[in-house]
C-alpha cells in the first residue's frame, strides 16, 4: 500500500515538472511558439493540473478517511497537511496560467481570500522538513512554473523519504529508526496472521488486506478488508491501542482480549480504545489483534472455521472447561 | 442422514424435552408408536420407558454437562432406545450435523462420533475423557469408555461443536487460549 502512496506522489511530481517545463518553454525569450501554441499549451497545462489535483485530493481524502493509506502512511496528519498545501499551491498556479502568458508573475496575494503564495510555500517547506528532515522549497519567484516546481520538489522529497527509509518484513513496513519492540510486535503479528490463515481462520479478502507500518514508536495495522478496519498501537508511555471497527460484537470481544493483556479498555461504538503499557505485553496484544481479523465471519458462523484439527482440539478443550 | 436434518431443523421451534418427546415420536421412525412412550430426562434427553438405566444415566449426565456449558439451546437432542443412546445436533448456519451413538456391551460403552464438519483428534478426546479413541475417517471417531461418566463427557464434547454456534465467543476464547 505504501508503494501506491509513493507511486502517486512520484506520478504527481512528474506531471507537475512536465507542466512547469512546458509553460516555461513557450514563454521563454527564445521560444518560437505562436500565440495559438501558447494558448494550447496553457489549456493543456490547466487540464493536466486538474488531473493532478484530482489525484492528490483523492489521496488526501483517503488519508483523512482513515482508510488504507492512513495505515500505510504514518505521520498521517502531517502528510494530509502537505497534500492540502500542495493542492492549494497547484490551484493558485493553475488559476494564474493565462492563455496569452502562462508563466506570468502572480500577484503577491492571489484570489479573493488574499492568499499569500509565500505563506503556503513556507508552511509546506516546514512540514516536509518535519517529516523528512530536509527542506524542499528553493525557488522564490511567483511564476506558476516556479510554484509547480516547488510543489514537485516537496512531493518528491516525501516520496523519496518513504521509499528510501522503509524495509519490508513480511507484512510489516518498517521505517528506519523505529523502536525495537514495535518491530518485534509487528513481526510476531505477521507470523501469527500467517498461522491463523493456515488454520483456516481468515476470510480470503481479509487476509489479502493485512498490512502494517511501523513508524518510530507506533505501529499502524490494517487488520481486515472492510473500510476503516485499522488499528494503531502506541508503544510510547503511557501507550495504548486504538482499534477501529463498527461491529459491536467484535468490539466487545477485542476489548476483552486486549483487557487480558493488562490494558484498560473501553468498548466504543466505532471500536475499542485501550490504555496501558503495550511494550510489556506486546505478544498478547499481537495475538489479540491477529485474532481480530475475520472475527465477524467466525462469530457469524463458527462451524465454518472449525475445519482444522488444531482449532477443533482447542475448542474441545475450551468446551471441556465449561462443562 | 436426511431425516435427521428434517427433525433437527424442526427442533429449532420445539424447545425443551417435552417438545422433543412429541417431535421425536412423530419424526424418528424407530421411536414412533406403538413403542413404549418417551419420557424426558433432563433438558436435552428423552428415553423410552424400557430403555436401560445405564444409558439413560449417561444421557442425563451429558444433558447436564451441555446445559452447564451452553444453556438451553434448540439445536441438540438425545434419545435412548432399548439398544442405544443417540445424540443429534444441528447447525442452522452451516447446516452441519453431529451424531453421537452410544451402545453398551460387556460393561463397556462404545461411542461413535460422526460429523459433517471437522472432528477433533482422537488424542484430544482421550486426553479429556480418559477413554480410548481412534479415527475411522476424516469425519468419524470411535471411542471405547469403561465408565458412564466418560461416555457422557464424550457426547457432551462432540455435541459442543454444534452448540458453539449459540456461544460463538467460545471459539474466540479457544483460539486465544489454545491455538
Amino acid at each position: 500500500m505504501a508503494d501506491v502512496f509513493v507511486d502517486k506522489l512520484f506520478e504527481a511530481e512528474k506531471t507537475l515538472r512536465e507542466v512547469a517545463t512546458s509553460i516555461q518553454l513557450v514563454t521563454s525569450p527564445q521560444s518560437t511558439a505562436t500565440p495559438l501554441d501558447v494558448a494550447r499549451t496553457a489549456r493543456n497545462a490547466v487540464r493536466r493540473l486538474h488531473e493532478v489535483t484530482d489525484s492528490l485530493a483523492n489521496l488526501k481524502d483517503r488519508l483523512k478517511d482513515k482508510s488504507i493509506f492512513s495505515v500505510a502512511v504514518p505521520a498521517g496528519s502531517d502528510i494530509v497537511e502537505v497534500l492540502v498545501d500542495s493542492l492549494t499551491l497547484i490551484r493558485i498556479a493553475s488559476v494564474g496560467i493565462s492563455p496569452d502568458n502562462p508563466d506570468e508573475d502572480l500577484p503577491e496575494r492571489v484570489g479573493i481570500a488574499g492568499l499569500a503564495v509565500s505563506d503556503f510555500e513556507a508552511r509546506l517547506d516546514s512540514l516536509v522538513k518535519r517529516i523528512t528532515g530536509e527542506r524542499c522549497i528553493y525557488l522564490y519567484e511567483r511564476k506558476p512554473s516556479a510554484i509547480l516546481n516547488n510543489v514537485a520538489a516537496c512531493l518528491h522529497r516525501l516520496a523519496e523519504y518513504f521509499s528510501r527509509t522503509t524495509v519490508t518484513r513480511g507484512k510489516c513496513n518498517v521505517v528506519t529508526g523505529s523502536s525495537e519492540v514495535a518491530v518485534r510486535f509487528c513481526e510476531l503479528w505477521d507470523s501469527l496472521t500467517e498461522r491463523f490463515n493456515a488454520l483456516g481462520l481468515y476470510g480470503e479478502r481479509d487476509y489479502a488486506a493485512l498490512k502494517a507500518w511501523i513508524y518510530n514508536d507506533r505501529v499502524y495495522l490494517r487488520v481486515g478488508s472492510a473500510q476503516g478496519h485499522r488499528t494503531e498501537v502506541d508503544f510510547t508511555s503511557p501507550g495504548g491501542v486504538r482499534y477501529y471497527d463498527e461491529d459491536r460484537d467484535v468490539n466487545r470481544i477485542v476489548a476483552r482480549l486486549l483487557g487480558k493483556c493488562g490494558l484498560s479498555c473501553t468498548d466504543l461504538k466505532d471500536g475499542v480504545i485501550c490504555k496501558g503499557n503495550v511494550a510489556s505485553s506486546y505478544a498478547c496484544v499481537a495475538k489479540a489483534l491477529a485474532q481480530a481479523t475475520s472475527m465477524d465471519l467466525r462469530l457469524n458462523d463458527p462451524q465454518e472455521f472449525i475445519k482444522n484439527e488444531k482449532v477443533a482440539d482447542a475448542l474441545l478443550r475450551r468446551i471441556a472447561r465449561s462443562m | 442422514m436426511s431425516y435427521l436434518i428434517e427433525y433437527a431443523t424442526g427442533m429449532r421451534k420445539e424447545v425443551g424435552s417435552q417438545g422433543l418427546v412429541a417431535l421425536f415420536s412423530t419424526k424418528i421412525p424407530e421411536l414412533q408408536l406403538p413403542n413404549p412412550p418417551l419420557e424426558p430426562h433432563g433438558y436435552y434427553c428423552v428415553a423410552r420407558r424400557n430403555a436401560p438405566m445405564a444409558l439413560v444415566s449417561v444421557c442425563e449426565d451429558a444433558s447436564r454437562m451441555l446445559e452447564k456449558a451452553f444453556g438451553r439451546v434448540p439445536y441438540l437432542a438425545m434419545y435412548v432406545t432399548e439398544n442405544e443412546l443417540r445424540s443429534l445436533g444441528y447447525s442452522v448456519s452451516s447446516e452441519g450435523i453431529v451424531e453421537v451413538a452410544v451402545a453398551r456391551a460387556s460393561g463397556r460403552f462404545t461411542v461413535s462420533i460422526r460429523s459433517t464438519a471437522a472432528v477433533a483428534s482422537p488424542r484430544q478426546y482421550e486426553a479429556l475423557t480418559n477413554a480410548s479413541c481412534s479415527r475411522i475417517s476424516e469425519y468419524e471417531i470411535i471411542c471405547s469408555a469403561s465408565e458412564p461418566r466418560q461416555a457422557a463427557r464424550l457426547i457432551a464434547l462432540a455435541s459442543g461443536f454444534i452448540l458453539v454456534q449459540s456461544k460463538p465467543r467460545m471459539l474466540e476464547e479457544a483460539i486465544n487460549e489454545g491455538v
